[in-house]
């Protein structure tokens, strides 16, 4: 079946990006850099390093717009980029990102993973309890949970198994439960 | 689904709340220029080194090359031997960097050849000076010119370098086969 198309409610920016209008690529990062900020900002976990990669991501994006072809949003498509940037920042530090791939025993039915929220949790810990992950469990994490890619796609671009992706995100998801209680004590 | 989970996805918007640092907005229009301009990239190029070569010729007044092979290097001058090393070492630098220009992608060959004929021309003003610093050696002003000299021109060749780096990423970053 032929794939939809989908018709972005900014197309008309996008077009003019397309003819290399600088004020229409502007109007995007204005339009998307929060959004694309905050996600290279989550893998990276550096200020500067985030804003260097999402800058040339946009640039990036810009050169090869041509290749978006409205299958999905354009903010997906962008946010695609930046995060396969900031992921090859991070594999550029090392060898390879430092998932555990010790084999685990995967939740049962009987556990399904559920984590409780800790009581008087609020955002603010939530993000802050993320950055004290370990870089690997903080990866899986932010994809899974806030980029929304599916363990299918983040063991494609971190090139692990379907089953690694799932325990570690189950670690990721006991260590964080743990962070939000410490930081619960501490405050 | 756990409940914290959950409540992360419920609230994912609010997870979007951090700014980049003041004046991103700026710095992001500035690469937007550089990045649709880059034939104007490589013209700046020219007037930053013409610019470099009135400053150091006002500045200092000495220097010292000569064609080797028809690759223009910095030629090893007589300079007195407390600056021997300093010298060997400058014209080290000034080398290494004659051959990265050399070995990075320009966008055309004739823009290639004008940045290098450019810069064997600043260098040039300078053979005729060069006559002054066999006659005065010893001279601490003369020798302090040479070194601000080869400073000068190490920077302009560095920024030629990285501006070259970045077209190169540039025009690889336009021909990257994306998987998306």
């Amino acid at each position: 079946m032929k794939k939809l198309k989908y018709q972005d409610i900014n197309i008309k920016l996008i077009n003019a990006c397309r003819k290399g209008d600088s004020k229409a690529q502007f109007e995007i990062y204005r339009l998307y850099y929060k959004s694309m900020y905050n996600s290279s900002l989550r893998i990276l976990g550096n200020t500067a390093e985030a804003e260097d990669v999402m800058q040339e991501g946009f640039l990036s994006a810009f050169q090869k717009i041509d290749t978006y072809k409205g299958e999905v949003s354009f903010g997906a498509w962008l946010k695609k980029i930046i995060v396969n940037r900031s992921l090859d920042i991070i594999k550029s530090r090392k060898a390879v990102i430092s998932i555990e791939t010790t084999k685990v025993d995967l939740p049962d039915e009987s556990d399904s993973g559920y984590i409780e929220k800790p009581d008087d949790v609020n955002i603010n810990m939530i993000k802050e309890a993320i950055y004290l992950l370990p870089e690997g469990y903080r990866i899986v994490l932010s994809l899974y949970l806030l980029e929304g890619y599916d363990h299918d796609e983040i063991s494609e671009i971190l090139n692990i198994t379907n089953a690694t992706s799932r325990t570690q995100f189950h670690r990721a998801k006991k260590k964080l439960a743990e962070q939000l209680n410490e930081l619960k004590a501490v405050s | 689904m756990s409940d914290l989970e959950k409540y992360i996805i419920e609230n994912r918007d609010d997870f979007i709340s951090d700014e980049p640092d003041t004046g991103h907005f700026d710095r992001f229009k500035s690469k937007l220029q550089m990045e649709n301009k880059p034939v104007r990239r490589i013209r700046f190029f020219r007037v930053m080194q013409i610019a470099a070569t009135f400053a150091i010729l006002l500045a200092s007044g000495v220097v010292i090359i000569k064609s080797s092979k028809g690759k223009a290097k910095m030629a090893v001058v007589t300079v007195p031997e407390q600056y021997q090393e300093t010298n060997n070492y400058y014209i080290h630098q000034v080398s290494t960097r004659y051959d990265e220009i050399e070995s990075l992608n320009f966008s055309d060959e004739e823009e290639k050849e004008l940045l290098l004929k450019e810069l064997q021309a600043m260098d040039s003003y300078y053979q005729e000076l060069l006559v002054d610093l066999n006659a005065f050696p010893g001279d601490e002003r003369v020798i302090s010119a040479l070194i601000k000299h080869y400073q000068m021109k190490i920077l302009v060749m560095d920024q030629i370098i990285e501006q070259l780096k970045q077209f190169n990423q540039a025009k690889n970053d336009n021909n990257e086969n994306s998987n998306i």
